[in-house]
Order: structure tokens, then sequence, then C-alpha cells
């Protein structure tokens, strides 16, 4: 990237030293066109004068005059260099020459050579000399004019001009090192981002300096990096609120005292809570995958028996059903209350069973009804919450379990005697007086479960109103046996909602891994396109005729840009594999020349670091597959068999194995720990290297082509010793059937 | 990235357009001055001209007469100028040149101060004479030589026959000197003056420079043909006797095959094309032997003013 910014700077620089000189040199041109211009005026003007002046001496022969006069105008222009005044045959009659006419001028002094204004270069410096015949042609005047005096000054001005060219073309070197600083500086910036992306460091901002396409650039790279971060980091936290709902329901299912079976539409059981497993007196593994009617009906598997499993009913109805069952119990009875409500998610319908263990209840129940009559004793045995009613619903006895169940609001002593409905005014405004009432004409039990609510107080319970006849069969009084429930309840509703919660963040996390899609494809083609431009110029350039250094430099562009091609190809793939739109293109495919292509294209790196490859392939083995997906497959590998190994050798070999390929990736390298077998197939999971962390790359490769090679069907794992591992890839040999 | 090559050529290129692709020129060096004299080892053949001689314009003609003579004598002749008769003059006495082209008045002074001798001598027009003429501006009222007194005069060369020795005899007979006759002007200077040629003396006299001048017949008669404007601005008013024209002479210490070799070139040089068109141009017949006797006249006017 160097390179550009010398590239800008020598190029900008060349360009002003052009202009500088060019201005420069016309100037000069101008200054010379003045001088010449300056001069020619001035020596016809002189020659013109002498024409007139000297005529008349030259006729008369009147040389003292002659020389006078040319010398007094010598003397009173500094220009004049020299005049000299010849006769008709070109002898000179006069000159201001003191030491003798020079041979020099001989020649042009003869009348043949008498030409109007000519220019030469003399000891005495450039001399423009004008030529003149006399009047009536009686001789000739030659004017000599020295550039000497005038060169001097414009000699000055040149070295003035030059100073300043000078100057200015510092001055320009300083601005364009500073504009080019300036115009190289955000796609530094940038290259440094895609270099530390590369490493893994998502969070991170490139200043924005520029409003031009360079700024957008980097906009949309600190955007995608913001926003990469942020899904990364969504991602983790859904994964985390996730797995913490998960824990959170498992504790709440567990903790629930009622009995939770799920259920496929088939009866088979899914999933069962650790209070069913004491309810059943049964282990986890042998309730799950079989029936309910198996399990809790204590009906045979087959199929037909099926129909009269009482599900059955409920599915049909599409409604709650509440049933009791008598269940056998390692020999003994328990009679369970059994809810059961339909679940439908994402179109699969389960059915969720909940099994309350009333069998104590309902041996009270019995007694009293077979007793008819109950004591204290009866009642503060149980665990049960129970108050009697005569016919005129007043109460005649309760037990400790209902003043616990009140709360402590009452005493049994203000109790007694009192009418039910007086001290639960509640029972009236949620009709369940009407139930007495029913209780009392039918002489039927009546099962519910009441939601009673009295000062902000909720109380869930299970409640049986048992009548109990006079010899003549009439209800004489009600026995009310309540169990408190509130807690299962809360539980059972708490489940309820985290269930729902669960379901929510769900759909949530799938939406985010959409939008990470769209995101990541969307990402590498904005970065992708650049990209090409950047590695397509940089080859154009290693082209041409550059030095050593430059080439170096331009080759680490290269390969940087390649390995941030890498790097987005990778989120691609992601992207791809992650949304299941792998498609593959089958052909059966010679594995040996894949191998071999492979390695060939590492030559470089093993050549340098010194690591031979050795291929123990037959040449006849074929697998099927896509081919460009495998040879990322083997790429990927052999990359990180190259990185990882520092001395030693590489050895990929293959053989059959029934119908499968086997090819062994076998490298003397650092080796991989036990427990992280598994992990370096996890995404970004990154193996640190203790010569060398942070190796470079997203550590996606071998996530990658774990998914490749088990969308081929195939089995990819890994193995290794103290040092040096083994990657093994299982690959059909023959037809490929998915 | 911008290669070395690129720079070499991108620095030549600056470096072409920096120098201004400057044309290598010859630096002339104006302090060596001409020599003094004629170069000693110098073995050409050399032939002095006085300017005084011929109209100005023929001048190009004797360049080539002596190229001429330069093809026949099979060597190079090289061509000394001088402006004054008495500079060729002591050209020939210290046998500095081989040949001359002078005058009939410095021959006769040659002749007699270092015995110079006549080569050959020119005939025009069929004669081998020519006259003075004494001008002066057409419209001026000078009849005659004695009205210029105390007046501006111009003499072509102090050696001159026709422009100095005629017309100081002419006064040597009223008994005057051109000193005595012209007086000074008012800076005490001279009234007559020389001109060294007697195209300069004609204009002089044209341009009133001079109230009068005497003149070469022979020139006065060329620049009526080629220079009518001139000559119309001046009149004749007196034309002195015929002179035998003037010679070729050579040294009397001339290496005799020289001598001879040259004599034969210009008495031939009417007998070729080249030799014709030659003379031709200098408005001459062609050369023939003279006798020295026929400057007898001349001799006896330089004695007289001597």
């Amino acid at each position: 990237m160097k390179s550009l910014r010398f590239k800008i700077i020598v190029s900008t620089l060349m360009i002003g030293l052009l202009i500088i000189l060019g201005s420069y040199l016309v100037i000069q041109d101008i200054q010379k066109g003045i001088i010449e211009g300056e001069f020619r005026d001035k020596g016809l003007l002189i020659v013109n004068h002498l024409k007139l002046e000297l005529t008349t001496p030259v006729l008369t022969n009147d040389l003292m005059e002659i020389r006078d006069y040319i010398e007094n105008l010598k003397n009173s222009y500094t220009d004049i260099e020299y005049i000299f005044v010849t006769d008709t045959e070109g002898i000179v009659i006069a000159s201001t020459f003191e030491n003798g006419f020079p041979v020099a001028l001989q020649n042009f002094s003869k009348p043949s050579n008498v030409r109007k204004e000519f220019v030469y270069n003399s000891d005495r410096g450039i001399i423009h000399e004008f030529d003149s015949p006399l009047s009536g042609d009686v001789g000739y005047v030659h004017v000599g004019l020295s550039e000497a005096r005038v060169r001097k000054q414009t000699d000055e001005s040149s070295e003035r001009l030059v100073l300043l060219a000078i100057s200015a073309f510092v001055l320009w070197g300083v601005f364009i090192f500073f504009t080019g600083r300036w115009l190289t500086e955000p796609v530094l910036r940038l290259s440094e981002g895609a270099k530390r992306i590369n490493k893994g460091i998502l969070d991170q901002k490139i200043d924005i300096i520029s409003n031009d396409e360079l700024g957008e650039l980097a906009l949309t790279f600190n955007d995608m990096s913001k926003s990469l971060d942020q899904k990364i980091k969504d991602l983790v936290a859904s994964k985390e609120q996730t797995e913490t709902a998960q824990k959170y329901l498992e504790t709440l299912f567990n903790s629930i005292d009622d009995g939770i079976i799920v259920l496929n539409t088939s009866h088979e059981i899914l999933r069962v809570n650790d209070s069913i497993l004491k309810i059943m007196n049964l282990a986890e593994e042998q309730m799950l995958g079989r029936s309910c009617h198996e399990i809790i009906f204590g009906m045979p598997p087959s199929p037909h028996e099926i129909e009269e499993c009482p599900i059955n009913g409920m599915m049909r109805s599409n409604a709650p059903m509440r049933i009791l069952h008598e269940a056998r119990v390692n020999g003994g009875k328990k009679i369970l209350e059994i809810n059961s409500s339909m679940l439908s998610d994402r179109g699969e319908i389960n059915i969720i069973l909940v099994l309350r263990d009333v069998t104590q209840q309902k041996a009270l129940e019995a007694e009293i009804i077979v007793r008819k009559e109950f004591n204290d004793e009866i009642l503060n045995n149980v665990n049960l919450a129970i108050h009697v009613v005569d016919k005129d619903m007043k109460i005649l006895a309760v037990n400790d379990e209902l003043i616990k169940l009140s709360r402590g609001r009452f005493k049994k002593e203000e109790i007694i005697d009192r009418v039910l409905y007086d001290i639960y005014p509640f029972l009236k405004e949620q009709n369940i007086d009407k139930e007495y009432e029913y209780v009392q004409k039918t002489g039927e039990i009546f099962q519910s479960e009441e939601k009673t609510e009295y000062l902000g107080d909720v109380v869930y319970t299970s409640t049986s109103k048992i009548p109990v006849k006079d010899n003549t069969g009439s209800v004489v009084r009600i026995i009310t046996v309540m169990k408190d429930v509130t807690g299962q309840k809360r539980l059972e509703e708490e489940l309820k909602d985290s269930y729902e919660e669960l379901r929510l963040t769900y759909l949530k996390l799938k939406e985010m891994f959409k939008v990470k899609e769209t995101f990541l494809s969307n990402m590498s083609h904005e970065l992708r396109t650049p990209l090409t431009s950047i590695m397509g110029y940089t080859e154009l350039m290693l082209d041409e005729n550059i030095s050593p250094e430059q080439k170096h430099k331009l080759e680490v562009i290269f390969r940087n840009s390649q390995r941030l091609t890498r790097l987005i190809q990778g989120l691609l793939d992601t992207a791809v594999i992650e949304s299941k739109n792998l498609s593959l293109n089958i052909q059966t495919l010679p594995l040996y020349e894949m191998i071999l292509q492979i390695s060939d294209d590492m030559k470089t790196i093993t050549g340098i670091k010194n690591i031979p490859i050795n291929i123990d392939i037959q040449r006849q083995l074929t697998v099927e597959g896509d081919r460009d997906r495998l040879m990322q497959v083997f790429s990927n590998i052999l990359d990180n068999a190259v990185k990882f190994t520092l001395k030693g050798k590489i050895k990929i070999s293959a053989a059959e194995d029934n119908e499968w390929i086997h090819i062994k990736f076998e490298d003397t390298g650092i080796g991989i720990p036990q427990d992280k077998l598994d992990k370096i197939f996890d995404r970004f999971y990154q193996l640190d290297s203790p010569e060398k962390p942070g190796r470079g790359g997203a550590g996606l490769g071998l996530w990658i082509s774990k998914n490749i090679v088990e969308a081929h069907g195939g089995k990819i794992w890994a193995e290794s010793k103290n040092r040096g591992s083994t990657l093994h890839v299982l690959l059909l040999k023959r037809r490929f059937n998915g | 990235m911008i290669s070395m090559k690129f720079f070499i050529l991108f620095f030549i290129i600056i470096a072409l357009i920096a120098s201004g692709c400057v044309e290598k020129q010859e630096i002339l060096n104006l302090s060596i001055v001409q020599e003094p004299g004629i170069a000693e080892n110098d073995t050409s053949v050399k032939v002095a001209i006085a300017s005084v001689i011929s109209p100005k314009e023929s001048i190009v003609y004797y360049e080539g007469m002596i190229q001429y003579i330069s093809i026949k004598l099979g060597g190079p002749v090289k061509i000394i100028h001088r402006r004054t008769y008495q500079e060729v003059n002591d050209l020939i006495k210290n046998g500095e040149i081989d040949f001359a082209f002078i005058c009939s008045g410095p021959y006769v002074e040659g002749n007699k101060e270092f015995g110079m001798k006549i080569l050959a001598a020119p005939q025009a027009y069929g004669i081998n004479s020519y006259n003075s003429y004494l001008i002066v501006p057409v419209n001026s009222s000078y009849e005659n030589i004695s009205e210029l007194r105390g007046k501006r005069f111009a003499f072509t060369d102090p050696l001159s026959n026709s422009g100095k020795l005629y017309p100081a005899y002419r006064l040597s007979l009223i008994n005057e000197t051109p000193e005595s006759f012209f007086g000074v002007d008012e800076k005490g200077r001279n009234n007559y003056f020389y001109t060294y040629s007697h195209d300069n003396s004609i204009i002089a006299v044209a341009e009133q420079l001079a109230e009068g001048a005497a003149v070469n017949s022979q020139v006065y008669e060329y620049m009526k043909n080629k220079k009518p404007g001139i000559i119309s601005k001046t009149r004749i008013i007196e034309v002195s006797p015929h002179f035998a024209n003037p010679p070729v002479v050579v040294s009397k210490d001339i290496d005799p095959f020289l001598e001879q070799k040259l004599k034969d070139i210009f008495l031939n040089m009417d007998k070729d094309e080249e030799g014709k068109k030659i003379l031709s141009g200098v408005m001459i017949d062609r050369f023939v032997t003279i006798n020295d006797s026929a400057y007898n006249s001349i001799r006896e006017m330089r004695d007289r003013i001597k």
C-alpha cells in the first residue's frame, strides 16, 4: 500500500517538475525575445544614425571626425562593443578598436559580406552586429552590440527564477507529501482494519477523514464490522439466553410436584419430569420411548389398544381433558388425577399430561363416605384442608390445614357455627354456591379446581365436595376436602410462560440468523468487488518492470488481498451452510489428481518451510462429490497441517474401506489437545500455536469442511497424540445418494 | 510502479528541453588583431590593388582577373588591398608584393624612387590614355580653376596624377600651391581634402561638399553611364591633356621568370574567351606593352611642382 502513496507523490512531483521547468523555459524564452527585440531596435537606430552622420566625413575623408564621432558614440552607449567604418572596398578607414582591427572581423568588413543584422559568439560574449551602407554608397558602417551587460541582468533574473522554481518545487513537494498522505491514509486504515478483522478483532472503527468514495468505503467497512460484531454478540447473547431459559425450564419442569409427561401423537413418551418418576416409581429410561397407555393406563402395547386410550378422546375433541385413573405402581394402587392438554409447536403436535397423586384424598373421601362420620383425629391426620357444613351451609368443623390455607386470617373458633358464605363471600361471587346446591340436590361428589382470591392473595385448590347422606338418602352434611396446589399451579403457569418466552427467543434467534446470512452475503459482495479490483491491479502491476523491493511490497498486498478474499469466501460459505442452501455438483472425481493439485498449490510455502508432502494414493481411486467443495475441504485441511507444522513432513494417504474411501492427512505438527479434538470443527474456533498465537484465518475452515463432508454423506474427525495429528475424511466411493 | 527506465527517459527529456537544443557556434576572438605587413613565409604571388584606381563597382572584376591569372600561373595569387597609392608603392618598394595595379602618378613616383617597372598597360576604347577632369557643381558659376580660390576642393590621392598632380600643376602655372590657393577653413585646416577615390570626389562635388575636384576621366565616364543622377549634378570646367594609362607594375627586383610569365598572361588575356569577358568587365579592350616615355608628360608636371 506504501507504493500507492509513493506513486501518487512521485507522479505528482514529476508533473510539478514539468510545469515548473516548462514555466521557467517559457519565461526565459520571453526574456530572450525581449533582449533581442531591444537589441534590434537599438542596433538599427544607431546604425541609421551613423549612416546619416558619417556619409559626409567619409566622403571628405575626415578620418578624425569619423573617429571622434564613433568613439563618442561608443562611450555613450555601454552596449556598443565596437563600431567600424569601411570604404566601398571594405578597407577599414576608422574603428573603435584601439589595438588594431581584429582578424576575425576582416571577413565581415568585405562589402560582399555586409548584412543588415546578424549575431555571433565572440570571446567578449554574444555580439549583435548591425551593418548599413552609408548614403550614396560611399562606404559602410558596422556596429557591434554586446549582450554582456544585458546578459548579466538576465542571468541575475534567471538565477532568481531558478531559486523561485526550486522553492516552488520544494513547496510543491511538501504539499504533495501531505496530499499523498491524506489520500492514502484511508486506504491504509482500511487495509489495517481488514487485517484486524482477519485476526478476529471485529469491534473496530476506522476514522472517516474524507467524504469521497474512500470515505464511503470506510463507512461501509465500519458499518460492516460494527454489524458483524453486534450480530455475533447478539448471537452469543441469544444463545446464552436460550441456554439459561432452557436450564430454567428444566429446573421448573423437574421441581413441579405434579408428574409431567410429554407425548407425541403416536402416544410415545418424549419427555418426563422427576415427579412422574417418583409417582410411577420408574427410571427415566423405563418410560421414554414407550406409550402412555402402556405405562399409565396399564394396557399392552398393541395398535388396536391405542384406539381405546383415553388420550384419543382428547385428541378428537381438541379440548383439555381431566380424568381420574387408578394406576398400578409396584403392585400397589395409586389414584392419579390426569389433566391433559395439547400443544402445537411449529406444526408438530405434542400432548402434555399433568398427573397428580390424589390417592390419599380419595382414600379420605372413601372413608368419609363409608363411615359417614368424622372426628378430629381423622381431620387432623391428613395434609388436606377440610371443612364440614350442614345442609344450611353452617360450618360444623374445620381442621388445622384449613386454617393454614386461610393464611391464618381466621381462628377455628371464629369459623365454627358460622355460615360458609359469610366467612368466604367470594364463593358466591364465583358461583361455587351452585356447586354446593348441586351436591345437595344430586348427592354426588363434585370435583373441581378452584382459584380463590382473597384480599389479593390467590390460592389454587383441588377441591372435592363430598355429600354425607342420612338414612333416607338426603344430604345432611357436605365435607369439603381441599388440597393446596398453589405452588404447583404457579410453577405450571410459569412453565407455560417460560415456554412461551423460549419459543419467542427461538423465533428471534432464527430471524437473527436469517438477517446475519443476508448481511454476510451482502457484505461479502460489497467487500469482494473492491478486493477483486485491488488484486487485478496488483497483478497487472506485478507484470510491469519494477524493482525487487516494489515487487515484494506488491506481493504482500496481493497475499493479504488473497487472505481477505479467503476470509470473505469463508463468511460466504458460512452463510450458505447455515441457510442449508449448500448445493453440490456431484461427479466422479480422481482423488490422486485433486490431492496432487492441492499440494502443488502449497508448494511455495512448503518449500519455504521445508516440509515435504508425501502422497500415497492409488491413481485409480475415485470419490463422488462436488469437485470445488471437496478441493476446498482438502485445501483447508492441508493448509492447517502446513500452518501447524514447523518441521517434519506431511503424509496424505487414501484407502478403500467397503463403500468408503478413507483419506488421512497426517502431520508432524504441534498436535491437538484431546479435549479440543471435537472443538476444532466448531465455528470460529482457533487453535493457537505456542510459537505464534493468532495465526490468522477466521477459524471457519474446518467448520466449513465438516459441513461440506457431511453434506456429501461423509465423516470427518481428528486424532492426535502428543505430537502430530491426523485428519480423517470418509467419503462415499460410488453413487452418492445424498 | 514507475520503473527506473521511465525516470531515465524523463530526465533525458528534461535535459534536452533545458539545454534548449543549443547550436554549437564558433567563437570569434576579437583580441587577435591584424598582423602588420604580410607574412614572410607566404609563398603565394601577391598583387596590390589601390582603391583609388577605378570605379568601385569594377573591383569585383579585378578579383575575377586575379583568379584568372592564378589559374594561368598555376599557383595562388593573393590580393592585397590598400587605401592609398603610397601604401601600395611602399609594398612594391619593400618587395612585399609581386605586381600591382596603380595609377600613372604613383608609377612615375615609384619609378624614380626605387626603379618600379611597367609590366603592361590597359587599352580602352582603342586608346591608351586618359585625362583629368576639373569638375564643379552643376549649378555653380565657376568656369575655370582660378575661380576656385579659397574654395573647398577634393583631391583623390596625394600621388594621383589626374586627382592631384594635374590640378596642382595647373595651380603652379599661376604660381600657386594647393595650400596657398585653397587656403584654410575656420578651424585652421586646409580647405582641400583627399577622398582616396575618384567616385567619392565626384559625389563630394555632386553633394556640394566640395566646390571642385579633379578626377580620372575614365571613372567619370563610367559613372555617367552607371549613376547619371550623380554626374548630372556636376559640370566639367577643364579637361587636361592626355596621359598614358595607369600601368600594371612590378618591382625592379622581380624574378625575371615570373615577370615574363605575368607579362605573357596580361598581353594574351584578350586572346581567350574567359580573359575577354574579364577585360570587358573592367572596360578594358586589352593589355598592351607601353613605353616608359609615355609617362614623361607626367614626369614634367611632377618636376615642376617639386
